[in-house]
């Protein structure tokens, strides 16, 4: 069992694609997609699948059988427990993280 | 257009690491087609879904062969930022890194640049001629009967659509200054249609034009128009008269009932004049009805064709031939040995741009090393490799394509022309060709990021960084020594490859150029003219006009000779003549060419008497029938006999049935030498014939005058049209201008593969010299440990060169095959060469030649070394 804390930080990738999956099962395109239109980031099928292939090796995703009506025999991803774990604690990073920023007078844009 | 990138984005997925690929490669090709899918018919939107597919190619792939390699390293590299922060730094590192080597930067650009240059060119012209459509409607279905059996259009109605028939015909219109000369046809009722000849003013024929002793009509060519109405638009409706020397029917009146539209392809400037075709419908092209098959269309349209004309042999089986395919049957062996030669030369472009990259990768372990060291992520360095040889790849491909861009433009026309076959639907159409260009494009760009890549892999293979041990350097072999030996062997068979059938065409060029004609040439102009056979019925009748005519221009000032008949150098149809048979009969039958000319032809063209003697004003129809014989054909017909008092006898066309025996015996009364009848004439076979018993419609009067007389045209075209002013001049000319145009083919041959086994020859030592200098740099080391217990220089350099040598030799024995198989490619193109031993000595000696010179500048440089410094250095 990989010490989950030397997988921190994420990668940006390694995040949106984890991110993605927190609300429920997604196909890769899905993924894709929905990164795309939360943030922005244009990502290809290699950095999604390279992002999800490493998931799955850290047991932080895994896959579903997907029963969806698609003609095309897609493979679904879900989050795990233990990624939701590693999530948290990525997320938890980047808020103390700004916190640090914060308080030496960087805002990112707001209001100051 | 998206299933090229579909296919170029598939091909690129095979580059991932195999147990990547096995489990993804299949959702990532349906992704990226639901990618593209979804941009629909949007430019802008597909260019985008194209740029991040392809982006995300360059990013993920080597940080999957980086976690297959080394997962250690990947767990690391899953930690650090690395999806696009430091792509921009590690482009600028890219940059500088080539900035730092300018000549190395510059010489695989230029070498990969003018390999696909040279293939995107060759590849875009077989594309044009051989893959798109002729420029007719449904020209799948468009097919040649071969040979043309005599079949009716009415009898293979099931078969075609629509079947076409036409005779070429030439014919001179009279009503202006001076009558001229056009190429016409006659043509039957579906040619129109078939062949898509459309009107830009006026209109069609009508079928009742086409039925017999319908009314005399035409439709010009634009160009006739413009040259000859001054482009009238009042032109339709017109009436022209003209004739046809071979038409029983005298002077016609033909009505303009139209202007040919210059879209009009299968015109294309060859046809001026077209009138309808109202008898003899032997179909010559046909468009097979849907669903009706070649092969048993051919069958029983042979079963219903009628007696067959002498020419077409018996026993030869009809076949419906593409049309396509017939229009560019003459071509493919020229386009396949172009296409075969630029692949080679991308080949060897390639491969010494792959040398290149392991040789510097090589040299940079060093570097890497050091880097490594430092606490540099073997991913970055990997990524700046992989962008280095992109960069590489990029710029080479923009300079190819530029250069083809440029190429194809400039020299299209003189492409055409060398080729001597238009291009299907015109010389603008032949342009950069988008799957000849992507196909190029894809081979470079792979050849820069996999030999970009391959120091990443010898990277990864160690461990940890061993800057002591790397530091040191090492002996060259291993992998990448292999791989260098390989590419340099290859470098040097390709180069034979292509040297061998270089030397070939270089040779036939010089003989092309230096052939003995049998005349000469110089300082003669011709011009031929047509006379209408109604009014010159019979042999004496021409023969007269053509001798008044000739009496004519003798008396222009500064004019030395005359003489009627054909030009030298013309590819007549051969005929087959016999001898008479004496005791020991064989039944030997020659093919040769006719000469019928008058008493001064000879002179004229300079070409002596060698026995007996010339024609005289009595050889007349009425006299005896008299030949002169070649000396060679003569050696043919009576070996160690004097041809001179026997008698031949002319029977037909090669292959021809019928019976030759109701044709008259002629004497030979002198021999002459051979004449070349032509570029791939080697037999020099010919009879000569007196104008005076053998006048046709057609001749030459070829004028010899003093050097510097200007062309006497004015006072030719004077002569003949005070005698009969309906006789056209035409082909007019200096006869050297016609002989450089019938070797221009083969000198374009020559100059073409020249000029890509120079560059091959170039490329190959640059290869040997690269990976061989470098092998010198690299055991600098072990050179001075060498020397250092006892070795001489000269043993060093021994030791180089030899390498360098079995390097070559390797090479040249897998050349060899090479070269024969395109050697044999090219021979039937060339004259008075043949692929055998001495060739391949000479290619040979000069490859060993220049391999040794290559070897032995950086074993001598090695040689010279103080050992001493070296080690200390160390």
């Amino acid at each position: 069992m990989p010490d989950p804390a030397a997988h921190q930080p994420l990668t940006p990738a390694v995040f949106h694609v984890l991110l993605a999956l927190a609300d429920g099962p997604l196909h890769g395109y899905a993924v894709m997609q929905r990164v795309e239109k939360e943030s922005g980031i244009e990502m290809g099928p290699g950095t999604v699948y390279g992002s999800l292939n490493r998931l799955g090796e850290l047991g932080w995703i895994e896959e579903v059988d997907d029963d969806s009506e698609d003609r095309r025999r897609r493979r679904s991803f879900r989050i795990t427990r233990e990624g939701r774990a590693g999530l948290e604690r990525e997320v938890g990073r980047m808020v103390r993280l700004t916190g640090l920023a914060r308080s030496r007078g960087f805002a990112g844009g707001e209001a100051r | 257009m998206n299933g090229v990138w579909l296919f170029l984005y598939r091909s690129a997925l095979r580059l991932y690491p195999r147990r990547f690929r096995e489990a993804y490669a299949d959702l990532m090709r349906d992704d990226a087609r639901d990618l593209l899918d979804e941009a629909g018919g949007d430019r802008r939107t597909r260019a985008r879904s194209v740029r991040r597919l392809f982006l995300d190619l360059f990013r993920s792939l080597p940080r999957e062969w980086l976690r297959a390699l080394s997962p250690g390293a990947a767990r690391r590299a899953d930690t650090r930022p690395a999806v696009a922060s430091g792509l921009r730094s590690d482009a600028a590192a890219a940059a500088r890194s080539l900035s730092r080597h300018p000549r190395f930067a510059l010489g695989v650009v230029a070498l990969l640049g003018v390999g696909i240059a040279a293939c995107t060119i060759v590849a875009s012209v077989v594309s044009a001629y051989t893959l798109r459509p002729l420029p007719y409607p449904e020209p799948d279905r468009l097919v040649a009967v071969s040979p043309a059996v005599p079949v009716e259009t009415g009898d293979v109605e099931d078969l075609f659509e629509l079947a076409a028939s036409w005779d070429l015909d030439v014919f001179t219109l009279l009503d202006a200054d001076a009558p001229e000369l056009v190429y016409g046809r006659w043509i039957s009722p579906d040619y129109a249609e078939l062949f898509g000849v459309r009107v830009e003013s006026g209109r069609l024929f009508t079928g009742e034009e086409y039925a017999p002793g319908g009314p005399a009509v035409a439709l010009i060519s634009r160009g006739l128009w413009l040259r000859r109405y001054g482009g009238d638009p009042e032109v339709i409706g017109q009436r022209l008269s003209a004739f046809t020397s071979d038409r029983p029917d005298d002077a016609e009146t033909f009505t303009i009932v139209g202007v040919v539209s210059e879209e009009s392809w299968a015109l294309r400037g060859y046809a001026d004049f077209l009138t309808p075709l109202r008898a003899d419908r032997t179909v010559y092209v046909g468009r097979l009805r849907e669903g009706v098959p070649p092969g048993p269309a051919a069958r029983a349209l042979e079963d219903r064709a009628g007696p067959r004309p002498a020419w077409i042999p018996e026993d030869a089986e009809v076949e419906l031939v593409s049309l396509q395919e017939q229009y560019t049957a003459s071509l493919r062996p020229v386009l396949g040995v172009g296409l075969a030669t630029v692949a080679l030369v991308l080949l060897i472009a390639c491969g010494n741009t792959a040398a290149l990259l392991l040789v510097r990768a090589a040299g940079r372990e060093r570097e890497f090393t050091v880097r490594r060291a430092l606490g540099a992520a073997r991913g970055r360095i990997g990524r700046q490799l992989l962008l280095e040889g992109g960069f590489l790849s990029g710029v080479a491909a923009l300079l190819g394509l530029g250069l083809a861009v440029l190429g194809l433009g400039a020299f299209r026309g003189a492409l055409e022309a060398q080729l001597g076959i238009a291009v299907p639907g015109g010389v603008e159409s032949l342009t950069v060709d988008g799957r000849a260009l992507a196909v190029t494009l894809v081979i470079a760009a792979a050849t820069g990021i996999v030999f970009g890549l391959v120091p990443l892999a010898g990277l990864l293979r160690t461990s940890e960084p061993g800057l002591r041990e790397e530091a040191r350097g090492s002996t060259i072999g291993g992998r990448s020594g292999r791989i260098q030996s390989a590419i340099v062997a290859g470098g040097v068979a390709l180069s034979l490859t292509l040297m061998v059938p270089a030397a070939l065409a270089v040779g036939s060029a010089r003989n092309v150029a230096n052939l003995e004609l049998g005349f000469e040439p110089t300082d003669i102009y011709r011009s031929g003219m047509l006379l209408r056979r109604a009014s010159y019925p019979e042999v004496e009748d021409r023969a007269a006009f053509f001798e008044r005519v000739a009496e004519r221009v003798r008396a222009v000032p500064g004019v030395t000779s005359v003489g009627m008949g054909p030009v030298p150098m013309d590819d007549g149809a051969p005929r087959v003549v016999e001898p008479e048979p004496g005791p020991d009969a064989r039944g030997l039958r020659v093919e040769t060419r006719v000469y019928v000319h008058d008493a001064g032809w000879l002179e004229t063209i300079s070409t002596p008497l060698l026995a007996g003697r010339g024609f005289l004003p009595g050889d007349t129809p009425a006299a005896e029938g008299v030949a002169l014989v070649s000396r060679e054909l003569g050696a043919r017909l009576w070996p160690g006999d004097d041809p001179v008092g026997k008698r031949l006898r002319v029977t037909d066309m090669p292959g021809a049935g019928g019976d030759p025996s109701d044709r008259p015996w002629l004497r030979v009364v002198g021999v002459v030498p051979g004449i070349r009848g032509g570029v791939s004439d080697s037999t020099r076979f010919a009879i000569h014939r007196p104008l005076g018993q053998a006048a046709g419609v057609w001749t030459n009067v070829l004028v010899r005058g003093q050097p510097g007389l200007g062309s006497p045209l004015e006072e030719i075209r004077e002569a003949v049209g005070e005698l009969d002013p309906t006789v056209a001049t035409a082909e007019t000319g200096w006869l050297t201008t016609a002989i450089d145009d019938a070797r221009r083919p083969a000198r374009f041959l020559a100059t073409l593969l020249a000029g890509f086994a120079l560059v091959a020859l170039a490329l190959a030592v640059l290869g040997l010299y690269a990976v061989l200098s470098f092998a010198a740099a690299r055991r600098t080391r072990e050179v001075a440990i060498r020397m250092a217990i006892g070795a001489r220089g000269g043993q060093v350099a021994r030791a180089f060169l030899y390498r360098g040598l079995a390097l070559v030799a390797a090479g040249l024995l897998v050349g060899v095959v090479g070269a024969v198989l395109l050697g044999r490619g090219v021979e039937t193109q060339l004259h008075g060469v043949e692929l055998g031993v001495p060739v391949f000595a000479l290619c040979a000696a000069a490859l060993v030649l220049v391999g040794a010179a290559a070897a032995w500048i950086p074993a001598r440089r090695a040689s010279r070394h103080d050992p001493m410094r070296i080690l200390r250095a160390e």
